[in-house]
């Protein structure tokens, strides 16, 4: 069977006739297959989710006791001025309280602004406790001066204080025999005053 | 699907018939002449969707035998067009049968060659046909259908005539192995049915010695059979007309019982034999025809058309099918995701129940987890130098020559680290230590951070010169001995007047005491917090 050229021509409509239904029934199966796809996914999804669900519902008990330990831990956390808000005007009085108390020199306190801690081993995406640091210069007569005043910062219930760093040198003619009480040393200390941030949605 | 037209040609009129489901009508009958050429083209116009069928029933059909060489493809192509184009002036209604290869000394095959002898007849019709653009599927005879009607009629004989009576004559077709041989049309009377059984007798006498003179029927064999098709009422008037004749067999057959065999179910009265031929034509065509394809032309564009909208069809359809599967199997996936998600409800829920009853927290859970993991993390490293102090007040004790000037303390996960801006400024990297190497800074294996409590001290040594390196070396050492003393107490590095002149060039008089001032020293300790 040969055609001519112009038989081609009349055949246009129903080469296109049958295009068209091929295209109609190749995009019926390409959507179906898409949608199948579509929901294995969602299948597959689903079993991860309800697997989720079931291994959650299964260690419930254990999470409850997780949460018991996590609040003792907490409790302690307050008990040590951990928690609460920011208290600087009575932290300045603490500090006055202690001067006064031990009898010291001079203390020069410088309190920076709040930073969230960024200690070793304490790097989190939501920033939890935060640290005010301040810095004590004091003027002291014994080293034994310093160990009190950090001794009554730590015991403080009013703040938690955890101390950074700190550097004692000899006071500028503070060795000399006889005459007034002279202070001998001078410390510089760097100490941070922790606090919890506040919480956004307690449960 | 379209209708299909059987126009029935004799030589005298063409006559039209439609066939639908063994239903055959009467459409139309077309004289030969202009006239009746004319009318046949206002009855193509009418039907324009319809494949038409030309049955010819004429006596000016040649056949003839001859063995060709067993050739294929082209040559045989070719080779059959000039056998015919020999053998007819005019080759536009020719065709060729195999009738089988012959082996023997040289490999043959056996051919039929047929045409209508007088194609001058078909002319105005088949020019009308093509004129119209009608669907022509082929030119037939009688001849080229008997195999079929006896296949349909059950007639197993290896070799026979088969006798048939219509409007255009009796027709003698001999039938061999299921293949037309030869065929020939003769004159009869229908309505005088004594004559017409005097005719068959005759003619099939005459054909008998045709077929054996030309060698297509051996001479030593059975009597031939001839199966005449006659009406029930003229079997008696056949029969008595047939005589004796010991080389022929006649089998007569009712016609009205053979069109009801072969599934025709009702036609116009007045046709006699054609009817059943035009039936058989229309249940199944045979595989060769007379028409060429110029004459077929527009048949097999419509063929391709049917071809290219059943195609795609069959492509539409299977892949629905498919995505009626995947459809099916769809609804089945969300069966399962919505179960899924049900008994996931289920379960959170109850989840949710039991978390109800857990203690209240001042944080969300997960920041009250974060908050006890870096709240312990806190309290570990959250230490004071008295034990430090302690530790450099003892190895004090033990070497009272030497005196503290200074002492920075620090917490650092870097037991290396230079503690203080005091120790910065003063631009002198430590020495490590001869005796003791730095402890590993690096966090031990399990993720735990290790941290150090680090003192960098600043000492002078009273009572020796600056250049009397032995002797401090000697007291360095004694008071680092009285670090090492103290449990967990490492000491990184020190750092004496003998370090600054094997870093630098020195120079100086020999036997000059005491220039040099007060020997200093700098030592660096570290201790593992926990240890």
């Amino acid at each position: 069977m040969m055609l001519a050229r112009s038989d081609l021509k009349r055949l246009r409509l129903p080469f296109a006739a049958a295009l068209l239904l091929a295209g109609i029934g190749v995009s019926g199966l390409m959507y179906a297959e898409r949608q199948a796809v579509e929901a294995q996914r969602a299948k597959k999804t689903g079993e991860e989710r309800l697997a989720a669900a079931t291994a959650r519902l299964a260690k419930v008990a254990e999470e409850e006791q997780e949460i018991s330990n996590n609040l003792v831990q907490f409790r302690r956390f307050s008990e040590k001025g951990m928690t609460g808000g920011e208290k600087r005007l009575e932290w300045i009085e603490a500090l006055a309280a202690i001067r006064q108390q031990r009898r010291l020199f001079e203390v020069h306190y410088n309190l920076g602004r709040q930073r969230p801690v960024d200690y070793p081993g304490t790097k989190s995406a939501e920033a939890i406790f935060m640290a005010s640091r301040l810095r004590l210069e004091m003027l002291l007569l014994h080293e034994e001066d310093l160990l009190k005043v950090l001794a009554d910062l730590n015991t403080s219930s009013q703040f938690f204080s955890a101390l950074r760093d700190c550097s004692i040198r000899r006071a500028e003619g503070g060795a000399s025999a006889g005459g007034p009480v002279r202070p001998r040393l001078m410390a510089d200390c760097g100490v941070d005053i922790i606090t919890l941030k506040a919480p956004d949605k307690p449960s | 699907m379209a209708d299909k037209r059987l126009l029935y040609m004799t030589a005298q009129r063409l006559q039209a018939f439609t066939w639908m489901a063994g239903n055959l009508a009467g459409d139309a009958s077309f004289d030969a002449g202009e006239p009746g050429v004319a009318e046949f083209a206002r009855y193509l116009a009418g039907s324009p969707g319809s494949l038409y069928y030309i049955v010819a029933d004429v006596t000016e059909e040649d056949f003839f035998q001859e063995n060709i060489p067993y050739v294929r493809g082209k040559d045989r192509r070719s080779l059959l067009g000039r056998k015919l184009a020999q053998r007819y002036r005019d080759t536009s209604l020719a065709m060729t049968i195999s009738l089988g290869v012959q082996e023997g000394g040289r490999r043959e095959e056996r051919m039929l060659f047929s045409s209508f002898t007088n194609t001058q007849q078909f002319q105005p019709w088949l020019a009308t046909l093509r004129s119209s653009e009608a669907r022509l599927v082929g030119v037939f005879s009688l001849a080229l259908i008997a195999p079929l009607v006896a296949k349909r009629l059950n007639i197993a004989l290896e070799r026979f005539v088969l006798v048939s009576v219509q409007e255009g004559g009796m027709r003698q077709s001999y039938v061999e192995n299921g293949m037309i041989r030869f065929s020939r049309l003769g004159r009869a009377d229908p309505s005088d049915p004594r004559a017409t059984a005097e005719g068959c007798a005759a003619e099939s006498n005459r054909i008998l010695q045709y077929l054996t003179n030309l060698r297509i029927l051996p001479r030593e064999t059975v009597p031939l059979d001839v199966v005449a098709l006659v009406p029930e009422a003229q079997r008696a008037v056949y029969e008595a007309s047939w005589g004796d004749n010991p080389r022929l067999n006649l089998k007569l057959m009712d016609l009205e019982p053979a069109c009801r065999t072969a599934g025709l179910k009702s036609a116009p009265p007045a046709m006699l034999g054609e009817r059943l031929f035009l039936h058989v034509l229309a249940m199944s065509q045979p595989a060769k025809q007379f028409a060429s394809d110029t004459l077929r032309r527009f048949y097999n564009l419509w063929r391709v058309r049917v071809a290219l909208l059943a195609g795609g069809a069959a492509v539409c359809a299977f892949s629905l099918l498919l995505a009626g599967l995947r459809t099916v199997e769809l609804g089945q996936l969300n069966d399962v995701v919505r179960s899924n998600a049900q008994k996931e409800a289920r379960v959170t829920q109850e989840y949710d129940r039991v978390q109800a009853t857990f203690p209240k927290t001042p944080l969300p859970r997960e920041s009250l987890k974060v908050a006890v993991g870096m709240g312990g993390a806190i309290l570990r490293q959250t230490r004071t130098p008295d034990r430090f102090l302690v530790d450099i007040t003892q190895a004090l004790a033990a070497v009272p020559q030497v005196e503290l000037d200074k002492l920075d303390w620090s917490i650092s996960d870097n037991a290396s680290t230079r503690v203080g801006a005091d120790a910065a400024k003063s631009g002198a990297s430590p020495a490590p230590s001869k005796a003791a190497p730095p402890p590993n800074a690096a966090a031990p294996s399990g993720g735990a951070v290790s941290l150090f409590e680090v003192v960098e001290i600043d000492a002078h040594i009273n009572g020796l010169s600056g250049n009397d390196y032995r002797a401090i070396n000697l007291m360095v050492q004694q008071f680092v001995a009285a670090l090492r003393q103290r449990p967990g107490l490492e000491v990184i590095s020190t750092r004496t007047p003998y370090d600054a002149i094997t870093e630098k060039p020195i120079a100086g008089e020999v036997g000059e005491e005491n220039r040099a001032g007060v020997p200093r020293i700098n030592v660096r300790l570290s201790r593992r917090i926990g240890s």
